[in-house]
């Protein structure tokens, strides 16, 4: 199915993506998305106490605030702010930090086709960069029909208004698997199959839609790879030392993302679970800390224990109860410089182990 | 997860409202597993609709739809207006959703927006036929809808009531004076037969738009391998994941509208819900037939 692109693009092929993260001074998270000549920018403000006036207070709610480049907010912007709220809702994880807003604002730097996937990419980022914990990433794709049934992804503002059909999709982002085991399947399909979001605008058949589906599903290997890279370039900055990179690691039982600390030296890194919520239901902070070569793996879970693994294997290393006091669903945390790893406890928190090694400090 | 112990000992005791109210989501588990819903609905089947034609006889056009308790209704005037220089021969619609109350106020402009946008996308009205003069003159359509009573498949409701009250809608009469202006005929005739004369009909009499590709939404709730057709307020508040998908007459996909949600959307929920919706858009279709409609 050939079709010919103005910029020369084969009909599956994605513009140049470009993401930069941490650009505003102000806000907790910050991200760009560009595809092409799209740009977005994005910003994230908090957790912050309170939730608004209806919200369920036993969740994390989150605000959306969409600006477009120019003219007034109408209708438009409070579908894309409905829309973004509602997929934002649904790859992070709520019920972490209850009783908080997070507001997620998006500047339009650009429209040139394509706009709302930009958007959710560029907010995913900046979501990443503020630290507000997720399940998995939110990968957003337009895929759109022309009159003659050829499929095109990621249409540019004149292909977009040539065609007859678009869909704005969104799925979970691909994932690597330390463990064999350990890339999850759902109803006999991977994961990252499910649509998080989907949006169509235009009269489709049945069949065109699964098409762009399928079509859809394969972009996302290369947005979720572009992430991965993205993430994994750290950054010598001091500010925010401890929240530099993201490597996507499933383990079994767990699907939660990690991130990645490095110290300025880099030699200690500290892998941090970002919250889980392993499919035994329990829920769990999970970190790693990987010290010359060895590589530990904490889990605390519902009975009040801290337990350590090798990270190759699921066997039990070894427990502890830091003495006690140590209440249901602690909170693992390292400091910012990732020297100390705290947990939280009944009365306020305790140390655990400093960076000179794996020494427990009771 | 650390409640269900607590469920178990409790709901021996509890009685069937209480249970209710404070472990929903077991509540409807417990009914899931038989595959009844706490009406006593089949999981796939929609509630009972009722659409009503032209209440509101100050409106060129109205239709109330009623899908189970949620209720709306749908009125349209229609407008002279110029129309605009790239479309010259066409008029347009607009749609606005007025709330009343029970609707959360960020929801409305979202509905009336897909709406207008399914409305236009499906090309269920042509717009040409819209025009009275090319250039210089041409309808347009205020479709006001107004939320009577919510109670879950809101989208579908006022889909409902917009399409039936666009096949009730009848163009006003109207005449070109000699200011080159669109005036409406009363039809009073001893006045107009002096009047007439002078002006030239545009319109001979009131006329009904030809309507092609009606589309039929319907929404359903995923959850777990569950999909459930149609939800009350109360199904949507406790399973929050939604899907939207509108088919038209022939059989091709309008919409299909996921935002979000807990559950994501497999190959498999996909092509049961688009099942489900052509059941759905065959009973619609019987149901405004039986009014006459095509």
């Amino acid at each position: 199915m050939e079709i010919d692109r103005e910029d020369g693009r084969t009909p599956n092929q994605l513009r140049p993506l470009a993401c930069s993260r941490n650009i505003l001074h102000r806000p907790h998270g910050s991200a760009s998305w560009s595809q092409g000549d799209t740009k977005v920018l994005a910003a994230v403000y908090g957790p912050k106490a309170g939730t608004k006036k209806n919200e369920n207070a036993e969740k994390a709610c989150f605000e959306v605030i969409w600006k477009p480049k120019s003219g007034q907010i109408g209708k438009v912007e409070k579908e894309y702010e409905m829309i973004l709220k509602r997929t934002i809702q649904s790859i992070c994880v709520l019920t972490v930090n209850p009783n908080t807003t997070t507001s997620v604002i998006i500047q339009v730097v650009h429209d040139d086709g394509s706009l709302l996937p930009c958007a959710i990419n560029a907010a995913c980022a900046a979501l990443v960069d503020a630290g507000i914990p997720m399940k998995h990433l939110a990968v957003a794709i337009c895929c759109c029909l022309a009159e003659n049934g050829y499929l095109v992804l990621d249409p540019n503002k004149l292909e977009e208004k040539k065609m007859t059909a678009f869909a704005y999709l969104v799925f979970p982002n691909t994932t690597l698997s330390v463990l064999p085991e350990g890339s999850s399947v759902a109803e006999g399909e991977p994961v990252e199959h499910g649509i998080i979001t989907s949006v169509t605008h235009g009269v489709m058949s049945v069949d065109d839609y699964f098409l762009c589906v399928e079509n859809g599903r394969a972009a996302t290997a290369s947005l979720s790879a572009f992430f991965r890279k993205n993430f994994q370039q750290s950054s010598s900055n001091a500010g925010y030392g401890n929240l530099e990179g993201w490597v996507y690691y499933t383990f079994h039982g767990h699907e939660a993302p990690f991130i990645r600390s490095i110290d300025t030296n880099g030699n200690i890194r500290a892998w941090l679970f970002c919250c889980g919520t392993s499919k035994l239901g329990d829920s769990s902070l999970m970190q790693i800390t990987e010290k010359k070569g060895t590589v530990k793996r904490f889990y605390t879970g519902q009975d009040g224990l801290i337990k350590f693994w090798h990270m190759d294997s699921v066997d039990l290393l070894s427990t502890t109860d830091a003495e006690g006091g140590l209440q249901d669903f602690p909170r693992l945390r390292f400091d910012k410089e990732g020297n100390l790893l705290a947990v939280s406890t009944r009365d306020g928190f305790k140390i655990l182990a400093n960076s000179t090694g794996s020494k427990l400090l009771q | 997860m650390g409640i269900p112990d607590a469920a178990q000992d409790l709901s021996t005791e509890m009685e069937v409202d209480a249970f209710r109210r404070i472990f929903p989501l077991r509540f409807f588990e417990r009914h899931l597993s038989e595959s009844l819903r706490p009406d006593g609905r089949q999981l796939g089947k929609a509630r009972d609709t009722i659409v009503n034609l032209g209440l509101v006889s100050t409106a060129d056009g109205s239709a109330l739809a009623k899908i189970g308790s949620t209720t709306m209704l749908a009125a349209i005037r229609m407008e002279v207006m110029t129309p605009s220089t790239d479309s010259p021969d066409e008029g347009c619609i607009g749609c606005y959703l007025v709330v009343l109350f029970s609707i959360p106020a960020e929801a409305a402009p979202v509905i009336s927006k897909r709406l207008s946008d399914t409305i236009l996308s499906s090309g269920m009205i042509d717009l040409k036929e819209l025009c009275l003069v090319s250039g210089k003159a041409a309808w347009m359509g205020y479709l006001d809808i107004y939320c009577l009573d919510a109670d879950g498949a809101l989208f579908d409701a006022a889909l409902l009531a917009a399409v039936a009250a666009f096949s009730n809608l009848q163009i006003p009469i109207v005449a070109l004076n000699d200011n080159g202006r669109i005036v409406a005929v009363t039809g009073e005739k001893d006045q107009d037969n002096a009047l007439i004369t002078e002006k030239e009909a545009v319109n001979k009499e009131k006329r009904k738009l030809t309507l092609k590709n009606i589309p039929f939404s319907l929404t359903c709730i995923l959850h777990k391998n569950y999909i459930l057709a149609d939800p009350t307020t109360e199904e949507e508040s406790i399973m929050d994941t939604l899907v939207t998908v509108v088919l038209d007459s022939s059989d091709q996909m309008v919409s299909f509208y996921k935002s979000g949600g807990a559950a994501l959307a497999y190959s498999s929920a996909i092509k049961s819900c688009v099942e489900l919706a052509r059941k759905r858009a065959k009973e619609l279709k019987q149901i405004l037939g039986e009014m006459d409609i095509d």
